[in-house]
């Protein structure tokens, strides 16, 4: 691996010798691989030392997921919008190099880890200064001027944002072909209530798995946001849920964003920085729809175990996680039907 | 019919092999603690715990008498959980199945944590009392 990739970052980035250190894998990425690179560059505009992340299709990639070449163009875009992000450096679509299409960003420090985040206390208390910061960064990205090159690769539905949710995920249910009366229990009371769900708003570039696991913290402050395999065009709120949904808390239910943070410091922050309010009970119903697609990524993990397409406890013990999601969902739609949702207080 | 069909159906074995698999099931979980789980280095901590709570998973499972599920079906009086996911996207249910539903649906998600994650239970049921 270390020859061929020095051969090839040779030839890409105009340098006459690398050296390198040091390649390991990341923990994390069950959908990608991501290696540690430690480099010494002569020569070329990267020139000194370097330390990047080269990131590639893990043997268990799902299909819904993007390309790692679309990957990178989101990645360069929210780059170039000011989007706290690592520094995209460069893209191989050449297989022959490492078996399979990679790209490379520069590395930046902090931890991901949702369960050591909520543990530390710091954050069992919640952070004002980082539900500041998601806020602002998750503006940013949702103000992102779009352009054609990228609508093209992140080919939008013609549905709105909340009808392409329910098809995708009633389809994902046909799919899997176990019956899940709590999903579509769920599903059905979300089309009940397209009314206060859906907004007129136009889409926006979202990153669609923007929650705590998927972004690097140091201190209190969010160093850069990660995985961008889902990236889309969708309504704001999409995000917002997901951010705030119960089932990405780790342990602190109390704490509305991502289980590190208060709701009222992240709010603050967003509705500044993005000039308009959050229809809140739209974001309940995205974390309504949050859970469920939550619930059906576990159920599609559980199912490549159970149908021995690759036999792994990890993704066995995912099944067994669904009825966490399905509390959270009938929880969530009684507090809603019963005007006792308080999430925003959180 | 085979095991996975009587899983995806929410049947657990035959009660006569319950108890002998679950004798086994905590002679696994007894071997793994005693003999394997001490030894080895602390990088592997997810997998123990990953291994752990399966055992635990299937050992609490084998001690129900019916399955969640099973009783979900019966509770609603359809043949399955597969019958009755697909009456629910049909908005096909009676009007007192539909009345009775969210409880059921609770009762069922319940039955499940208890299988599945017991402390989950206790964290987010102390949460709303707090709350």
């Amino acid at each position: 691996m270390a020859s061929r990739l020095r051969g090839y970052l040779s030839q890409k980035l105009g340098a006459s010798h690398i050296d390198i250190a040091e390649i390991r894998p990341l923990s994390g990425g069950a959908i990608q691989e991501n290696w540690l690179l430690s480099l010494h560059i002569t020569g070329g505009i990267f020139e000194g030392a370097q330390r990047w992340v080269l990131r590639k299709d893990a043997p268990s990639a799902v299909s819904v997921s993007h390309s790692r070449a679309v990957e990178f163009a989101v990645l360069s875009h929210a780059f170039g919008a000011g989007v706290a992000v690592p520094e995209p450096i460069c893209l191989c679509e050449d297989v022959a190099v490492l078996g399979s299409v990679f790209f490379i960003m520069r590395h930046k420090s902090g931890l991901a880890a949702g369960h050591k985040l909520a543990g530390d206390p710091v954050f069992k208390q919640g952070s004002k200064q980082l539900g500041a910061q998601l806020g602002r960064e998750m503006a940013k990205l949702h103000l992102a001027p779009s352009n054609p090159a990228l609508e093209a690769l992140l080919a939008a539905s013609p549905l709105s944002p909340q009808q392409q949710q329910l098809h995708e995920m009633r389809g994902y249910l046909d799919a899997l072909g176990t019956g899940q009366p709590v999903l579509e229990y769920a599903l059905n009371w979300l089309e009940d209530r397209l009314d206060i769900w859906q907004t007129d708003e136009a889409k926006v570039l979202c990153h669609r798995d923007f929650r705590t696991g998927n972004f690097l913290v140091e201190g209190e402050e969010m160093t850069a946001l990660l995985d961008w395999e889902f990236a889309g065009f969708s309504d704001r709120h999409e995000d917002i849920g997901w951010l705030c949904a119960r089932c990405w808390r780790f342990g602190n239910p109390h704490l509305t964003v991502g289980g590190l943070a208060p709701f009222a410091a992240f709010q603050e922050a967003y509705e500044e920085a993005y000039g308009q309010p959050i229809h809140l009970l739209a974001m309940a119903c995205w974390q309504v729809m949050a859970e469920i697609r939550w619930a059906v990524i576990a159920l599609q993990q559980a199912n490549r175990n159970d149908s021995g397409a690759e036999y792994s406890l990890q993704l066995a013990l995912s099944g067994q996680m669904v009825p966490e999601m399905e509390y959270h969902m009938l929880g969530l739609i009684d507090e809603i039907d019963q005007d006792k949702w308080q999430d925003d207080r959180q | 019919m085979t095991p996975m069909d009587k899983a995806k159906k929410g049947q657990l074995p035959a009660g006569q092999d319950s108890r002998k698999l679950a004798g086994l099931i905590a002679a696994i979980e007894a071997e793994f603690a005693r003999h394997i789980a001490p030894d080895l280095p602390g990088h592997q901590n997810f997998r123990k715990s990953m291994i752990r709570r399966a055992l635990a998973i299937v050992k609490t499972q084998l001690r129900q008498a019916e399955s969640p599920q099973a009783a979900l079906a019966k509770a609603m009086g359809c043949e399955d959980v597969s019958a009755l996911a697909r009456a629910i996207r049909a908005r096909n249910l009676s009007a007192d199945q539909q009345q009775i539903l969210p409880d059921r649906l609770l009762g069922h998600i319940r039955a499940k944590l208890e299988v599945t994650n017991p402390g989950f239970l206790t964290l987010y049921d102390k949460d709303k009392t707090d709350a």
